[in-house]
């Protein structure tokens, strides 16, 4: 059930980023995977020029409260504060389960977690 | 071959915090990157209120997503030993975080930088013994990730000294977390073997992994109240 949920989250998120066109998120992961959509080189996550970032937030479209849920953020956080850097947020507080939906085995992503996908 | 793991039972814990101050002590602790930590938890309200403690480090998985992830992006700095323990090479590491964002634990730490932990500039004795004669897990570097060894140097000693069968018994070969806790709360060794305490108190105490979803398999066990769901 947590999976199923996690993987709708992160579907129902990633949809606004496309308003008004179907969005096959695994034809995007695929792309992704292929080259074909350029996340840059650079491996980090630290809200610059990460291919962490471009891959999640500016590909797929995720909002920056699918990942920060503990976080208090402004109204107008996907306007404005996108890319703000949570300050001494700690990093143990960040939720891992939206990550369960695409990267859990059988998921659309690479496969970090062995948790089998849900049929 | 033995398979080591590490029982917490956090019907136990009290939260005194000496795990954390052994692992400190013999891990040259960095302040930007602790490898042990007590999370703290209220639950009911009052007043029927209580606090939880969980003490938490690497769970050294058996299919680490860490690893994984490591091992994608080519840098390879993540190995998983035959004795099952997770390790981080820091000379490999590039900071890249991508561990720190996979774990579900929450373990990997980035060091942001090695400082001193004295104010006024002096050194503790830790401090002071020689970057060469430390174990290559306690050669701290900034800009790189570190986690929890199961305190590999120790467990590596011996084996080294052909007495593996005395890890989780003897403290000198058992991680110094599990030595210092004096309410019985952490045990360590090897589960393969049905006789070793860790192994009895995991079956009898209905001991479980968490955040089974995510497929991860940890070699760390927490009894939690009202046993396995």
């Amino acid at each position: 059930m947590i999976k199923m949920l996690s993987f709708l989250m992160v579907a129902v998120i990633a949809v606004p980023a496309y308003a008004g066109e179907a969005v096959d998120l695994s034809k995007l992961a695929k792309d992704i995977r292929n080259g074909k959509i350029d996340v840059g080189t650079e491996y980090s996550v630290d809200y610059n020029d990460d291919r962490f970032h471009k891959i999640h937030a500016d590909t797929l479209g995720l909002n920056c409260s699918t990942c920060h849920a503990g976080k208090q953020y402004q109204p107008d956080f996907v306007l404005l504060r996108k890319y703000e850097e949570e300050a001494g947020e700690p990093r143990r507080k960040l939720d891992r389960a939206p990550c369960l939906g695409c990267h859990q085995a059988g998921g659309i992503a690479t496969t970090w977690y062995s948790g089998r996908a849900t049929k | 071959m033995a398979k080591y793991v590490r029982l917490i039972d956090m019907e136990r814990c009290m939260g005194c915090r000496a795990c954390v101050a052994a692992c400190y002590t013999e891990n040259y602790f960095t302040p930007h990157a602790p490898w042990n930590v007590v999370l703290e938890h209220e639950i009911g309200t009052y007043p029927n209120a209580q606090l939880a403690f969980m003490p938490v480090n690497c769970m050294h998985c058996e299919e680490p997503p860490c690893k994984k992830v490591c091992d994608a992006i080519g840098v390879n700095a993540i190995t998983k030993n035959e004795f099952g323990v997770v390790l981080i090479d820091y000379d490999k590491c590039i900071g890249s975080k991508y561990c720190i964002a996979v774990c579900p634990y929450g373990v990997p730490m980035y060091n942001e930088s090695v400082d001193g932990l004295y104010p006024d500039g002096k050194t503790t004795p830790y401090e002071d013994i020689a970057f060469s004669d430390r174990h290559p897990t306690h050669r701290k570097k900034a800009n790189v990730v570190e986690k929890c060894t199961f305190c590999w140097h120790k467990l590596e000693k011996a084996v080294a000294a052909g007495k593996a069968d005395r890890i989780g018994k003897d403290p000198e070969y058992t991680p110094s977390c599990d030595v210092v806790c004096p309410v019985n709360a952490r045990f360590f060794g090897d589960i393969e073997d049905p006789d070793s305490e860790v192994a009895k108190r995991i079956g009898a105490k209905k001991a479980t992994q968490i955040k089974k979803e995510y497929g991860t398999r940890p070699q760390v066990y927490y009894v939690l109240e009202g046993g396995d769901f």
